[in-house]
């Protein structure tokens, strides 16, 4: 009987300097518990298109971005062509803007084939926290504006690709994009030294692209194109490597590529250099956010 | 004996739930989870906020203590990469918060219905350093609830902060803070 009073006179003891030790704590140190309210997802590309690939990165609501793309001629060309600038290159003005943070729309002219453009991407869905997945689609209609007599049906391309995305970890990001090209009218280009080529109307191709930061400013990209059945004749899978450069609001993108063709239709079915071959030129983009 | 052992039980019991519901001592707490903040940076010619809806704070009145915080990677300024700039600058990964703990300085009447000019001084944090600010802002009761705006400038270097370059302009050393909340009496 003894032992069991002591036993409960311990244990009141134990309760009652337990209760003060949280209550008096709980007064003195009544700061709550800091809990994170906001998740950041990582950014798998800085930018919405890789190098002529669009990109799963989508530009914040409201969010109008302006967009400077440019592929100069081949280096192979020599000093003689200041290693392929003296040639003629190509150039795209664009604009973009993020009607939700899910949704963006944007124009843009390109100044081979004198092609207009107009483009919306759409984020459909994003896995995972630590190395996020997204998922995408991306749609491009394209005008040729060249004066040839051309009904504007016949001037129309279009292309539509599923963008998936995944970082692998911190710095390691890659991209597949299967996509479907159309071009109302397939042309038959006469070629030197004789014989026609032939242009397609469908086209079909797996873009693959990669991300590799080596800091918080600078990541290498790489991307490749290759059509997949059907291609128009003469044509190459695109094939370029640049360095991303990120700074104040700016990402800078340099690279060497094999195509000078910018809109993504025009690049699968028209470029014709082989980057192995050492028919690549000296390219940049410059997107600024407003 | 018995008797004497039951009478110190209930008193090692009860205080050990007042314990655990502190609240119940000190009934006059407020609290909200939806506060707003925003800060003002200023460039040469040009000038920017951020601002967050997710300003979690509380007001202890039976202590005077007032706690606040506010996850920084909530602050939006409208433009996505800038918002990343200032999370890289204020390197958000290793200092979330933005945060203030400290007390009234002068006993208030909450009776009062007219903004209520109020005083607080304590320990304002971010990017890992700590410093005692005083700042004053207003209360003013809205039927059980409490609104709160109070306005402060603070420099970065002070927090050991280095000023983001927008291009070659570099964002003023002075960053005007403002907070605006409406508190409500603690849930249970």
């Amino acid at each position: 009987m003894k032992s069991i009073v002591s036993k409960k006179r311990v244990f009141a003891k134990f309760i009652l300097a337990m209760g003060f030790f949280v209550f008096v704590t709980s007064l003195a140190f009544g700061q709550m518990k800091r809990e994170r309210t906001t998740k950041v997802d990582r950014e798998i590309f800085l930018a919405g298109s890789i190098i002529t690939l669009p990109s799963v990165t989508q530009l914040p609501a409201s969010n109008l971005n302006f967009t400077i793309q440019h592929a100069f001629g081949p280096i192979s060309d020599g000093f003689k062509e200041l290693f392929g600038l003296d040639a003629s290159s190509n150039i795209r003005f664009g604009l973009d803007y993020g009607v939700t943070d899910n949704i963006s729309v944007g124009i843009g002219r390109s100044r081979f084939d004198k092609v207009y453009d107009a483009r919306v991407k759409a984020k459909i869905a994003t896995f995972g926290d630590a190395q996020p997945t997204v998922v995408s689609v991306f749609g491009n209609l394209g005008i040729d504006s060249q004066d040839n007599g051309a009904d504007l049906s016949d001037r129309a391309s279009s292309h539509i690709s599923v963008l998936l995305a995944r970082s692998i970890n911190e710095k390691l990001s890659i991209q597949l994009s299967p996509a479907w090209s159309h071009f109302n009218t397939a042309k038959e280009n006469i070629i030197f030294g004789g014989g026609i080529e032939k242009e397609e109307n469908d086209l079909v191709s797996l873009g693959i692209a990669t991300r590799y930061a080596l800091n918080n400013q600078v990541s290498i990209l790489a991307e490749y194109i290759p059509v997949v059945g059907s291609r128009s004749d003469g044509s190459e899978g695109a094939f370029s490597l640049g360095v991303d450069l990120e700074a104040g609001g700016h990402v800078f993108q340099i690279f060497l590529t094999s195509t000078q063709w910018i809109a993504p239709q025009y690049v699968v079915s028209k470029s014709r250099n082989n980057f192995f071959d050492g028919d690549f030129g000296f390219g940049f983009n410059i997107h600024r956010v407003f | 004996m018995k008797a004497h052992l039951t009478i110190k039980t209930i008193l090692a019991w009860t205080i050990l739930l007042l314990s655990w519901s502190p609240q119940v001592v000190v009934s006059q707490v407020v609290e909200t989870n939806k506060g707003e903040v925003e800060f003002t940076s200023h460039v040469p010619l040009h000038t920017f906020s951020g601002v967050s809806k997710e300003l979690v704070g509380k007001i202890d009145f039976g202590t005077g203590t007032v706690d606040f915080y506010v996850d920084l990677s909530s602050l939006k300024t409208g433009i996505g990469k800038r918002d990343k700039d200032m999370r890289t600058t204020l390197e958000v990964d290793q200092y979330p918060f933005a945060e203030f703990f400290g007390s009234f300085t002068k006993p208030m009447n909450l009776d009062l219905t007219s903004d209520l000019a109020v005083e607080v001084k304590g320990d304002f944090s971010i990017h890992g350093v700590s410093k005692e600010v005083t700042i004053t802002g207003t209360l003013k009761k809205k039927g059980l609830s409490w609104q709160l705006d109070a306005s402060w400038s603070l420099l970065l270097s002070d927090y050991n902060i280095e000023p983001p370059k927008l291009l070659i302009m570099k964002v003023d050393e002075k960053q005007d803070i403002r907070i605006s909340s409406l508190l409500s009496p603690e849930s249970k």
